[in-house]
């Protein structure tokens, strides 16, 4: 059964678009620390033998992972294929799995649930953005990766994912507000693509699950799992269990 | 009328009959002096018969009108007379249902609109949206 308070994070990093979506979920990451127990697959660490690895072994009820997809596939580091509608995505049952992925939210996300997926935030479109400078300087990108990092760290926090995507919806509102009053050439460019994304994230599954019941970490309270062995991980957990 | 426009409509009519079955035969506009159903309305389009008729109609129910095509356009090239340098338009998708590219310049995006195809229609779909927030923003 998935552990309460324990998480994967796959943060692909090989081409120019990748790079932003880790950098901001390495963002998110830092928010969770210290409530979180957390897999970092980052870059090249990111691929499937690994992720099938960390699933197996922390069995984590927290999955968030950035990759290029499409209606019927995930992947990740260099665009190896990890999980296909119907092939695969069994992995993810009774996971809480955040899919920061191109159009996964048309198959992939449902026939997960369907299959016994706890619950999945999913795109049903694209998920597009604008930018014209490296992630941590440009501006134009934040509000696009904000709005995702809210569903996590509503998680973190100890809401439900039904108020997690209620959250994520309202910071995509704002900054369709602030962008509004904005006297940026760009501007409208930026609204444009936060609407598109925001139209287009879907919550597939159950609406009331938790990743933190209660809002008690779990053990060990501070450890962050990045790129270790995997025997050193597991001989952490059990070190600690004594 | 472009064939790959004519192509776009009866795919969206295919599509829309397949999951609106109980709509497929409801009369929704007046071409040649008959009134067309969905069905009726995807026949001529196949056939070529008052296809421009069929598709003005559909333009005024709000289906894909063609002037959003153009406003798309003009969009994006107000966004290149803008001062540089030019934001990008990123994407996180794969393969087969690539819909933007993992990245695209302005120029490109106008070059996919202008051509008709996919991501022309994808970046007119977000074009739209924005349309909608302005229209929701000037009641």
């Amino acid at each position: 059964m998935p552990q309460e308070g324990v998480a994967q994070f796959v943060r692909s990093n090989f081409d120019e678009a990748t790079t932003y979506g880790a950098y901001y979920m390495g963002l998110a990451m830092d928010y969770a620390r210290g409530r979180l127990q957390m897999q970092d697959l980052y870059a090249a660490d990111a691929t499937k033998v690994n992720i099938i690895a960390g699933l197996n072994e922390l069995d984590p009820l927290f999955c968030f992972y950035l990759g290029h997809g499409n209606a019927d596939v995930y992947t990740a580091q260099n665009q190896e294929v990890v999980f296909q509608t119907c092939t695969g995505n069994e992995a993810m049952i009774g996971r809480v799995w955040l899919l920061l992925s191109c159009s996964c939210g048309i198959r992939l996300a449902p026939d997960t649930v369907n299959k016994g997926g706890l619950t999945v935030f999913g795109w049903t479109v694209d998920f597009t953005w604008v930018a014209v400078t490296t992630p941590e300087n440009d501006v134009y990108a934040k509000p696009y990766f904000d709005a995702v990092n809210a569903i996590s760290n509503s998680l973190v926090d100890g809401m439900t994912t039904g108020e997690a995507y209620n959250v994520s919806i309202q910071v995509f509102n704002d900054g369709i507000d602030a962008w509004t009053q904005s006297a940026d050439p760009y501007a409208s460019m930026v609204i444009e693509h936060l609407i598109h994304d925001r139209d287009g994230l879907t919550l597939f599954g159950d609406t009331n699950a938790k990743i933190l019941v209660g809002g008690t970490p779990p053990l060990p309270p501070t450890e962050i799992i990045e790129n270790w062995p995997i025997e050193v991980a597991v001989g952490l957990v059990l070190l600690l269990l004594l | 009328m472009s064939s790959a426009l004519v192509q776009q409509k009866i795919g969206k009519l295919q599509a829309f009959i397949a999951k609106n079955p109980a709509l497929r035969s409801v009369p929704f506009a007046i071409v040649a002096g008959k009134s067309i159903t969905p069905v009726q309305a995807l026949s001529m389009l196949q056939s070529g018969r008052n296809a421009q008729a069929v598709i003005n109609q559909l333009a005024l129910l709000g289906v894909d009108p063609p002037e959003d095509w153009a406003l798309a356009v003009a969009y994006y090239q107000d966004m290149l007379a803008k001062p540089g340098p030019h934001p990008k338009i990123y994407a996180i998708n794969r393969g087969l249902g690539q819909v933007v590219g993992e990245s695209m310049t302005i120029q490109e995006a106008i070059r996919h609109i202008e051509a008709g195809d996919a991501i022309g229609e994808s970046l007119v779909n977000s074009y739209r949206g924005l349309k909608v927030e302005m229209a929701k923003r000037m009641r």
